[in-house]
């Protein structure tokens, strides 16, 4: 059975998104040996079903918390076949910071900008065609707890399913000699699609580190290795377990130490930091498109120069390593 | 005796200080965060990156604890963590 896994922040209308699509066939059970709640159910999709499973709101998928960790997991499991990202629409860009980790997984991603009402009600215009373009992907204004934006919703599942249903898992037969980067992605993996640069500093890090990685062949095939590289220099918690029990630790680890290092003295931050920066840089960049209602309300204080710098340098302009940007290769 | 236009005492450029130390209604920038581990990585995630601006929205009791606007969103912060979050304030 095809399976849908919804993602998204606390407070985003996830369980509206669940609810307006599974309807009453749905239970609710536990997460294997946690006590989470996993809630999963099926939506009947021209003639079959497809589960759709309701993560835990997360606001990073950094392993940190049980919830993290759960979501993150299940996210790099083969059995997903698309990820649907619920985003408030109101609140873009903090909620962009967990789409530009959804987008490293290199999974199919289907975008609700859920609360749409709530977002236009404050007079944000947000421009779907064009966040569609920097996301890769669909992106469909909801407003789940009346029911509005479900049936496109649908719609843009069963396309994306259809797609991805009769290839017989062609990145089992690419799984061969590790080369470089790329190779030995994890299954359903696709290889194009934009993402997060993290500026030229740190993308030559990542690369480097992914080049250890590839030496465990099984590491490599499970999480990718840019996935892998990146968590590494972050050094999430699952990262760390993963790096215990590879048989290349030895490489990695070196290399790790080398890269961070040479990262924390030439930036002047460490390599968390430097990761958040970038994301959330993606983040506002991907926001901005709202136009009128970019400055925080009550007063806050827009952004400072350097911040304001960073917005217009936008997307997919390759320009210096401070500043953000979108990649689609 | 006049005093040159020089050494007329000029406001002094403001330091960085803890965020705990704002009063209400103040803004800010951030300059650094000071905590490390889960902490760190959980606050960084929250949005508090260098060169972000954000304003104290109001005080609890005994300011813990403090809720802050941050890239327009509300967020509580307790003081263990406002205290490790360095900012310049803004006049």
């Amino acid at each position: 059975m095809a399976a849908v896994a919804l993602a998204g922040n606390p407070n985003s209308g996830k369980t509206s998104v669940f609810n307006a699509l599974t309807g009453a066939r749905h239970h609710v059970g536990n997460w294997p040996g946690v006590t989470v709640e996993k809630r999963s159910g099926t939506l009947p999709l021209d003639g079959r079903d497809v589960e759709v499973v309701d993560l835990p709101g997360t606001y990073s998928l950094a392993a940190q918390s049980e919830d993290e960790r759960i979501a993150a997991s299940f996210l790099l499991s083969p059995d997903v076949d698309v990820i649907v990202n619920v985003l408030d629409a109101s609140n873009l860009e903090r909620n962009l910071y967990l789409t530009t980790q959804l987008l490293e997984l290199r999974r199919p991603l289907i975008f609700v900008l859920n609360m749409a009402d709530d977002a236009e009600r404050r007079g944000m215009a947000i421009d779907t065609e064009h966040l569609a373009g920097l996301l890769g992907g669909p992106v469909i204004p909801t407003v789940a707890n009346r029911g509005q934006g479900i049936e496109e919703l649908k719609r843009a599942i069963s396309t994306v399913v259809r797609a991805s249903a009769p290839q017989p898992q062609p990145a089992l037969a690419a799984v061969g000699p590790a080369s470089g980067a790329t190779a030995g992605d994890a299954p359903a993996v696709m290889a194009a699609g934009p993402r997060v640069r993290y500026g030229d500093d740190l993308e030559r890090e990542i690369e480097k580190l992914a080049r250890e990685v590839a030496r465990d062949e099984q590491v490599a095939e499970r999480h990718g290795t840019r996935w892998s590289a990146l968590r590494l220099l972050e050094g999430t918690a699952d990262a760390e377990e993963l790096l215990a029990g590879s048989h290349a630790r030895l490489a990695i680890d070196r290399q790790r130490r080398t890269s961070r290092e040479f990262l924390e003295h030439h930036l002047g931050a460490d390599c968390p930091t430097l990761v958040a920066e970038q994301r959330y840089g993606a983040s506002r960049a991907g926001s901005s498109g709202r136009s009128s209602a970019s400055r925080p309300p009550n007063g806050a204080p827009g952004p400072t120069a350097s911040t304001r710098s960073s917005r217009t340098a936008g997307w997919g302009s390759r320009s210096s390593s401070r500043s953000c940007c979108w990649s689609t290769s | 005796v006049t005093v040159p236009e020089l050494e007329r005492p000029r406001p002094e450029p403001s330091s960085p200080t803890r965020l705990s130390t704002l009063p209400v209604g103040a803004t800010a920038v951030i300059v650094r965060i000071l905590a490390s581990g889960p902490i760190r990585r959980r606050l960084l995630e929250m949005g508090f990156v260098r060169g972000e601006a954000l304003k104290v929205q109001k005080l609890a009791p005994l300011g813990d604890p403090m809720e802050l606007v941050i890239k327009g969103y509300h967020l509580s912060l307790r003081r263990e963590e406002s205290a490790c979050i360095l900012v310049v304030k803004e006049t």
